[in-house]
């Protein structure tokens, strides 16, 4: 069958596509003694303490980012679903602004404006932190965006708000019971891309903290340095994103988003 | 006193009136229908009463309590939606349970009270199930308990019935008017469908472009609608062009019609006529009459509904199944009369939008 055998082709070049490349990249982090498979270069990767505090430091900011952002544009995203409908289109336009203003621009602008007075932020390392999340949170914004928008458009939401306002429930009960459960697989997908985001960002981590101390510019000078340490990172990053991804399925299993009403 | 009081409340929406001056009484425990065709502002008064919009002027007293502004969670009222509302993340007996739950209510307080309900609605053994397990009639039926659980002072349904199919909204309809009844409710039911205000209703508002059309018994409405909007919205009503002979008698195409009620128009000039199927008989009983052919003949069991085509305009004879009256044959001539009292003679302004038979 012609067809069958298309199928098994086509399946057989997009698997090549995707894994030649992963398993060059295991083979050759497998190769940092000669002539033997070893773990070395994976032994000298968790050695070096920076991998662990530069991992660590970027993950706290992810959690960071994606709290601060899910505390900012839920309730602004909701208000907006309910109440401003007409408004949202402003609110699209300027989701899409991280996209077209490129990171260089918006860390030399935060380093030029937060460097001195009123606000010379630059100067402390609170300051410089902050100054880096709310980076963050700039570019995770179309992302976050999209997610919430999507879950609070999957589900009758003006509906729900008001059945739960009618028998009683502040706006806070109504956030916090009704609505984010009910999105909480959107708002989860969104997470994750803001987690991995933050994870492999430079450009800010770079110019406002510099060094090591963020994990993608260790990442960076590590590749710098090194041969076969980069290559077992890589593999370290894509086992953590698929990690992440599997929780992802866990955390959302069995919750399908059942609209119950007439469709 | 009334239990809910609507005081010229009026609400627009920039520079759209949806409710444009609407003054209501209602007692403890009756059951009110608002009843329109859609844009008629009914939805607006409810999610007014409801606490969702605020009145633009005027004011709503609920039990002696000015409550126009007081927002929606501190109104105390059961509301019940048309496309159920029931919280997906939650169980049946959560969902219930969650008004109670949200003012404090004690645990065991909140599990024997959701049991009650459950017993109420007929779905004891439910609780445990999530909304999208149960079908849509059991679905409704949950939303109405969730909204009876915290028993509100008053009950607000919007069209619950219209995403449901016709044997169950038939049913659940009974079981509301059942359950209302036992609790001694007070209950605004808004609807567009005539039939399910008349089944349920003590009194029905009719409601037309934002204005109150009439308020009555479903007695009253149907029997004696006071302008051309309400007989021609509630029930299925003849209407035909005839014009004015003198205060008594009308004429169409060749015959002459006694009117019971005197008629206001000036002889000669055109009106709308309108007449009940329900009220017109085949054979020559009553003083008017008219003749046709018989145009169709739709057979529904416990009646007989024939459109007979009498000049230019269909006439439509409901009869009862009485099986010792022959069915009229399609193309046979027919004719049929009717008494005084069952025609009506409706307002001039009528005849351009509306003057067609009005089915159900």
């Amino acid at each position: 069958m012609p067809r069958r055998f298309f199928a098994w082709l086509w399946s057989f070049l997009g698997f090549a596509y995707f894994f030649i490349p992963i398993y060059a990249t295991l083979e050759f982090s497998l190769k940092a003694q000669k002539g033997v498979y070893s773990l070395l270069a994976y032994e000298r990767v968790f050695a070096d303490s920076r991998f662990g505090t530069s991992f660590i430091f970027s993950a706290q900011m992810a959690v960071l980012t994606i709290v601060l952002c899910i505390v900012l544009l839920l309730p602004t995203l909701t208000i907006t679903h309910l109440f401003f409908k007409r408004f949202r289109v402003v609110l699209e336009l300027l989701a899409l602004v991280p996209f077209v203003v490129p990171s260089i621009i918006l860390v030399f602008g935060f380093i030029r404006f937060y460097s001195r007075p009123p606000l010379s932020l630059t100067n402390t390392t609170l300051g410089t932190y902050g100054l880096l999340l709310a980076g963050y949170m700039v570019l995770a914004m179309p992302y976050m965006y999209r997610a919430i928008d999507a879950g609070l458009r999957a589900i009758d939401t003006r509906t729900l708000v008001e059945a739960a306002q009618s028998l009683g429930a502040s706006w806070v009960t109504t956030m916090l019971r009704v609505i984010f459960p009910n999105i909480r697989v959107a708002i989860l997908n969104g997470t994750f891309i803001t987690f991995a985001i933050v994870m492999g960002e430079l450009t800010l981590a770079q110019f406002l903290v510099g060094g090591t101390v963020a994990f993608a510019p260790y990442l960076a000078l590590l590749g710098r340095a090194r041969a076969y340490e980069p290559a077992a990172l890589t593999v370290i990053s894509l086992l953590l994103t698929w990690i992440t991804i599997g929780t992802m399925q866990w955390l959302g299993r069995g919750q399908r988003i059942n609209i119950s009403g007439a469709r | 006193m009334s239990f809910l009081i609507l005081d010229h409340v009026q609400k627009t929406f920039g520079t759209t009136v949806a409710v444009a001056d609407m003054s209501l009484h209602v007692a403890q425990g009756e059951f009110i229908s608002l009843l329109g065709p859609s844009g008629c502002g009914k939805t607006t008064t409810l999610r007014m009463i409801a606490g969702f919009e605020t009145p633009s002027a005027g004011h709503i007293v609920l039990n002696g309590v000015d409550i126009s502004h007081t927002p929606t969670n501190k109104r105390n009222i059961g509301m019940v939606f048309q496309s159920y509302a029931l919280f997906p993340n939650m169980t049946v007996a959560d969902n219930i349970g969650f008004g109670l739950r949200v003012s404090g209510t004690d645990r065991h307080t909140i599990a024997s009270r959701v049991a009650e309900m459950l017993q109420l609605i007929d779905l004891v053994g439910y609780g445990q199930r999530y909304p999208h397990q149960l079908s849509g009639g059991q679905q409704q039926r949950v939303a109405l308990a969730r909204a009876l659980a915290r028993q509100p002072q008053i009950l607000l349904l919007d069209e619950p019935l219209s995403a449901l199919d016709a044997k169950i909204r038939d049913s659940l309809r009974q079981e509301i008017r059942t359950i209302q009844r036992q609790l001694g409710i007070t209950t605004i039911y808004v609807t567009h469908d005539q039939q399910e205000a008349m089944a349920l209703s003590d009194r029905i508002v009719v409601m037309s472009h934002g204005h109150v059309a009439q308020i009555g018994t479903p007695h009253d409405i149907y029997n004696t609608p006071q302008s051309t909007f309400v007989a021609s919205f509630v029930g299925t009503l003849n209407q035909l062009t005839a014009t004015v002979i003198d205060t008594q008698q009308v004429q169409f195409a060749d015959f002459h019609w006694q009117s019971a009620r005197p008629i206001t128009a000036t002889p000669g000039e055109t009106v709308t006529c309108a007449i009940r199927p329900e009220l017109l008989r085949l054979g020559d009983t009553y003083h008017n009459y008219c003749h046709g052919e018989v145009r169709d003949v739709v057979f529904h069991g416990a009646t007989i509904r024939i459109e007979l085509t009498v000049a230019t305009h269909t006439l439509i004879v409901d009869m009862f199944n009485d099986r010792t009256t022959p069915i009229p044959e399609r193309g046979s001539h027919l004719k049929v009369s009717f008494p005084d009292n069952a025609l009506l003679v409706l307002d001039q302004d009528v005849v351009a939008g509306s003057a067609t038979t009005i089915q159900r």
